[in-house]
């Protein structure tokens, strides 16, 4: 299980920051939802930059963290680090609907207001938990996730 | 847009038509060579003729060289995100390009003049040439494959600083996303910095013309002109902004960033503060920090400065600059100590209480933490390369 801190920050923060390797590396903003165990999930266009880098290398980074701009010792933050697995909306498997489900669930609690309900061309992208490198202000800790 | 009768030249007719790149002009330059040896040995020319026709010849060479560079890269500029910066743009690649080969009457603005002159004062002729008509038509036409190409250098200059100064003027216009793109103002800025090349370039002539005062004048005002329309221009098209002033507010109002690397087992990617200069953007890192490292390695790096407003997620904005990550050690610190010194007081400014609350508890941070600069923090400057620009979040979509 990921530690208590770790688990906070992945509730309770709205925007995080993924890293995909491509010729130059890639960050964007997502909106990701947690499913309390050892993955995180979230959603893309299937033609966005990130998904054509994960197709090509699946390993991925994502920072989620806590900022004051005033005090550098009340920063907190978490570098999540995994393999990204792509959900294609066609390739679906029978039994994976029920995970799909929950996941959209996941997502229509945590950002309610800002979910629409329409088939696009978006995908679904799970990140298995590798390794969580954890801070607060000075203090740092990395944990790996045994999978 | 049409091509300059050299490029014509050089991409139609055989063998120069076979031939890509540099080795057009090395094979320009042997054949040139050739037949110019050839003649002055046929005619018995003094030693002096040989070594300045070749001299001369190393000249036409070199600027040809330069031209079919700077040729192709004013022609390949994209349209600029800004109308009037485009249209800029487009009056100069026309007046450059012209189907009325302006070039050209460049060049015989120059050449006439050069023969009325050498008509009227024929010492320099009789001093390499003799008075064998063969020798003085080959002569003359490497005369006016000088002049051809002294005629470019100075119309592209000459435009190159007009442009610079009316994109530079327009920039101060520029609203929201406005701009003219990334590659292409650095490409003019590499365009114009061969103007300097191209301007020295034509003192190799200052020994071929020593022997007459006023030619040899008048190549010190040719090369002294190029050398300061270029200048002028690098200085002007320097001052034209990057990004449009849209991104440019962010980057000066954001405190936080994120600089993400391809890593080593997986992806890197953490905060850091951040502070922008009009051209660069700059972090600090410690020495000891698993970044540095990372850096060291591979200096491809991206980082992604945002606003986030909890309260309103459509609000947000986001730029994500991409390039190569340079840093400062005590080795290239010295020359580059004006531009740190300012990059160092907008870190002041931004960020003067996070860095007096770092004074206060500073025996709580680690070794790697005290600020003490250059030694163990290191600016990290990234010039961008492409950037790209979010406004508002999308909705989360959900298929049913």
């Amino acid at each position: 299980m990921l530690p208590y801190e770790v688990r906070v920050l992945l509730n309770t923060n709205y925007f995080g920051y993924l890293c995909t390797r491509g010729s130059y590396p890639h960050i964007t903003p997502i909106f990701f939802a947690y499913d309390q165990r050892e993955s995180l999930y979230f959603m893309s266009d299937f033609s966005s930059k990130k998904i054509r880098n994960i197709m090509k290398d699946p390993r991925v980074s994502l920072v989620v963290d806590v900022r004051d701009d005033s005090d550098p010792f009340n920063n907190e933050g978490v570098m999540v680090s995994g393999i990204a697995k792509i959900y294609l909306p066609g390739e679906i498997e029978l039994d994976e609907y029920h995970d799909i489900y929950t996941i959209y669930d996941l997502f229509k609690s945590k950002y309610s207001e800002f979910v629409e309900f329409e088939n696009g061309e978006d995908v679904i992208v799970e990140v298995g938990i590798w390794k969580v490198s954890y801070w607060k202000g000075p203090h740092f800790k990395t944990i790996r996730v045994k999978r | 847009m049409d091509k300059w009768v050299y490029e014509l030249i050089v991409e139609k007719i055989p063998p120069f038509s076979f031939l890509k790149g540099r080795h057009v002009t090395t094979f320009q330059l042997l054949l040139m060579l050739f037949v110019g040896i050839g003649i002055s040995l046929y005619y018995h020319l003094p030693f002096r003729s040989l070594i300045m026709g070749s001299l001369t010849i190393l000249v036409v060479v070199i600027w040809s060289r330069l031209t079919l560079i700077i040729a192709p890269t004013i022609r390949a500029f994209r349209p600029s995100l800004s109308e009037e910066e485009n249209g800029i743009i487009e009056w100069y690649r026309e007046l450059l390009f012209s189907k009325k080969r302006p070039e050209l009457f460049a060049g015989l603005a120059i050449f006439i003049p050069l023969i009325t002159y050498l008509y009227f004062n024929p010492y320099l002729i009789h001093y390499y040439l003799g008075d064998n008509l063969v020798v003085i038509a080959f002569a003359m036409v490497l005369a006016w494959d000088v002049a051809y190409r002294a005629g470019i250098g100075l119309w592209v200059y000459a435009l190159c600083l007009i442009r610079s100064f009316r994109l530079f003027e327009a920039s101060k216009r520029r609203k929201g996303l406005e701009h003219t793109l990334l590659n292409d103002l650095k490409a003019m800025e590499r365009m114009d910095r061969r103007g300097v090349v191209y301007a020295l370039t034509a003192l190799l002539l200052f020994p071929v013309l020593s022997p007459d005062k006023h030619l040899t004048i008048f190549v010190i005002l040719y090369s002294l002109s190029i050398m300061t329309f270029s200048m002028l221009s690098i200085s002007l098209i320097r001052r034209v902004p990057w990004l449009p002033p849209d991104i440019a507010e962010l980057l000066e109002k954001a405190k936080f960033a994120y600089v993400g690397h391809e890593g080593e087992d997986f992806p890197h990617i953490t905060p850091v503060v951040q502070v922008f200069n009009g051209r660069n953007v700059y972090f600090v890192t410690s020495k000891a920090s698993k970044k540095f490292k990372l850096l060291k390695k591979n200096n491809r790096i991206a980082v992604l400065i945002d606003e986030r407003d909890p309260r309103d997620f459509f609000g947000n904005k986001a730029v994500l600059i991409v390039g190569k990550a340079r840093y400062y050690e005590l080795h290239n610190f010295l020359p580059n100590i004006l531009k740190l010194t300012k990059v160092r007081n907008l870190f002041m400014e931004k960020y003067s209480q996070y860095i007096s609350t770092y004074g206060k508890r500073k025996e709580e941070l680690p070794e790697a933490w005290r600020l003490t600069p250059i030694l163990k923090r290191i600016p990290v400057e990234v010039e961008p390369e492409w950037v790209v620009y979010w406004r508002g979040a999308r909705r989360i979509r959900i298929g049913l």
